[in-house]
């Protein structure tokens, strides 16, 4: 089966700097806005086509340490005031992102949450994929955890979100969307830009942030 | 792909700490006789408050009686493991971060603690033990993780991707789900009526279950024919009213097992005892199978609601009675809300089972179901 990427994209923290939140997402996370942003734009060769929504994609969305910075909050909360807020943890499980995701672009396909790899998102997506359980996988990765981070003076992790679109050959040509790459084109792994240290990759979307980067430099 | 073509998937070992004890007897005995192990609410594993690490303890104590059923000396390079959770060790810092907030714990001691944190630590610990190089994942995916583990399990098995595959599922009862979903006014104080007329919300329970899955095997328990996901994309914590997503999961695993609903002998629900979540899942059944459904159950009411680790717990359940032929009852049922389209079964009995199916809903409005069979079927 040949899988074709179609669309893809990477945010980091200085990207919402100047970014408007629309009213729907105003009781979003920071994990779910990152996520949100970069699925917009890796969604956007099949946005047009997407229509009311569909049931043929599938999202997974991976991430390490999930809603940690909702789950602290909603913790502080309740040990300081035992106050426990009903948004606070619907926001703080590990799927609240997917959850996010699949309500903005109506993505009612299969939905995991996956909380160790980027690589093994992609093992994932084409495990659905060859299974025929959907025709096509957004693939995300995201982490925020900066603030807790700091608090425990860990200074070598970042925060961001990267995001791959991966179609079926015969769903991207029923929908007229052009490939961008042939995955099994794409490195296997984020080696060697991890080594080089460069700043973009410092979180566990290290694979799929290698990617967006050179299908940016191949555009 | 037809189910004579496909590679069957086995269930060749099964394994279960839960509040209903130690072990995979434990859980079937209790819940075949509706001896329910809930207290106050809640479903606590006995002696967890000693366990160190509980979460651990219970996936490492479960995982071991599935091994061993399975004969399984442990896992090699070519094998799967799929862990699901929803919590992890949060046991192992929530506490100490209360102390570090109040000023009574110093940076360094809560820094060793939140080491604990990503959901994945728990399963590098596991594969440290047994010294697993295989490829494993952990699914999050709130309450239909276990399910959705258990599917996974069966696909990379059927594909070849792995030779076997251990799938399970760890929950421990901590004060961010157990106060979280109070703050949504989702528990009951007292035993879950799973699709009475009078059910007041669902108990939150912990444990672990795991199953070892492969192509062939000398005694299986079952099978795993089928399976399903889908996603509502309506509410984060609310089903789908008409249960539209539910629904396509379901018929998806239908599909994928070569199956008609005529062919389903009996159906094990998510089941929760919510207002909610039981009327949209009795309209997805009832949609799925145009009003012909055979029994279904809920076991809920016996061991609770075990979240992440739900699917693979139920799973273990359902393996059983399909080894035994015996399907089971609804404890905790007086009268079915007439909004239930459905039959539900009240007490457990003989029966034909050939194929079941397994139901899950999760919040974020994730479904997943399974179809389990019996090994001959």
């Amino acid at each position: 089966m040949s899988l074709w990427v179609v669309g893809h994209s990477r945010v980091g923290p200085a990207d919402l700097a100047a970014f408007s939140l629309p009213p729907a997402w105003r009781k979003a996370t920071r994990n779910m806005v990152l996520a949100a942003v970069a699925a917009r734009t890796a969604l956007g060769p099949l946005g047009r086509v997407l229509g009311a929504g569909t049931d043929e994609l599938g999202l997974i969305v991976q991430t390490r340490s999930g809603e940690l910075e909702t789950s602290a909050e909603f913790l502080k909360n309740w040990t300081e005031s035992k106050l426990a807020r009903p948004l606070l943890f619907q926001n703080s499980l590990h799927n609240a992102t997917a959850g996010f995701l699949s309500i903005e672009f109506q993505l009612r396909g299969p939905a995991f949450t996956v909380s160790t790899s980027s690589e093994d998102a992609v093992v994932l997506a084409k495990s659905l994929l060859a299974g025929g359980i959907c025709r096509g996988c957004l693939i995300l990765s995201v982490e925020v955890h900066k603030r807790m981070a700091d608090l425990i003076h860990q200074t070598d992790v970042d925060e961001g979100a990267a995001a791959i679109l991966l179609l079926t050959e015969d769903f991207a040509r029923q929908n007229g969307v052009p490939r961008l790459a042939d995955l099994e084109d794409l490195p296997a792994s984020a080696e060697p830009l991890v080594s080089a240290g460069s700043p973009l990759v410092r979180f566990s979307g290290d694979l799929l942030s290698r990617w967006s980067l050179e299908l940016g430099a191949r555009a | 792909m037809s189910r004579s073509s496909a590679r069957r998937v086995f269930i060749s070992g099964t394994g279960a700490v839960s509040c209903l004890g130690e072990g995979v007897e434990a859980l079937w005995s209790r819940s075949e006789r509706g001896d329910s192990g809930l207290r106050g609410g809640l479903g606590a594993v006995p002696g967890a408050g000693a366990a160190g690490d509980p979460a651990l303890e219970f996936a490492r104590r479960s995982l071991n009686e599935a091994l061993r059923g399975a004969g399984w000396s442990g896992l090699g390079p070519h094998d799967g493991f799929i862990l699901a959770t929803t919590t992890g060790q949060i046991r192992q810092w929530d506490h100490s971060y209360y102390e570090l907030l109040r000023g009574r714990l110093p940076v360094s001691d809560f820094r060793r603690d939140f080491l604990n944190q990503p959901l994945g630590h728990v399963l590098d610990l596991l594969r440290a033990e047994l010294g697993h190089t295989g490829p494993s994942h952990v699914l999050s995916s709130a309450c239909s993780a276990g399910t959705q583990a258990v599917a996974l399990g069966a696909m990379w098995v059927q594909s070849g991707l792995v030779k076997r595959c251990l799938v399970g599922g760890v929950e421990v009862l901590c004060d961010l789900t157990l106060e979280g979903f109070r703050s949504l006014q989702l528990l009951s104080p007292e035993m879950s009526r799973p699709f009475d007329i009078a059910r007041r919300g669902i108990n939150l329970s912990e444990g672990a279950a795991f199953l070892c899955l492969e192509s062939s095997c000398a005694k299986p328990l079952a099978a795993v024919s089928g399976w399903g996901f889908s996603s509502d994309a309506h509410h984060m914590t609310g089903p789908q009213p008409e249960g539209d997503g539910s629904f396509r999961a379901l018929h998806q695993a239908l599909v994928t097992a070569s199956l008609a609903p005529s062919d389903i002998s009996w159906i094990h629900c998510h089941g929760t005892g919510s207002q909610q979540n039981d009327s949209t899942e009795s309209a997805a059944l009832n949609r799925l199978f145009e009003g012909r459904s055979p029994a279904a159950s809920s076991t809920k009411a016996i061991h609770g609601h075990a979240l992440g680790a739900s699917g693979a717990l139920e799973s273990v359940l359902v393996a059983e009675a399909l080894r035994r032929q015996i399907s089971l009852g609804t404890a905790g049922l007086e009268t079915v809300d007439p909004a239930i389209a459905i039959p539900i079964a009240r007490e457990a009995r003989s029966a034909s089972l050939a194929h079941v199916l397994k139901n899950t809903l999760g919040f974020g409005g994730n479904n997943a179901a399974l179809v389990l069979s019996r090994a001959d079927a």
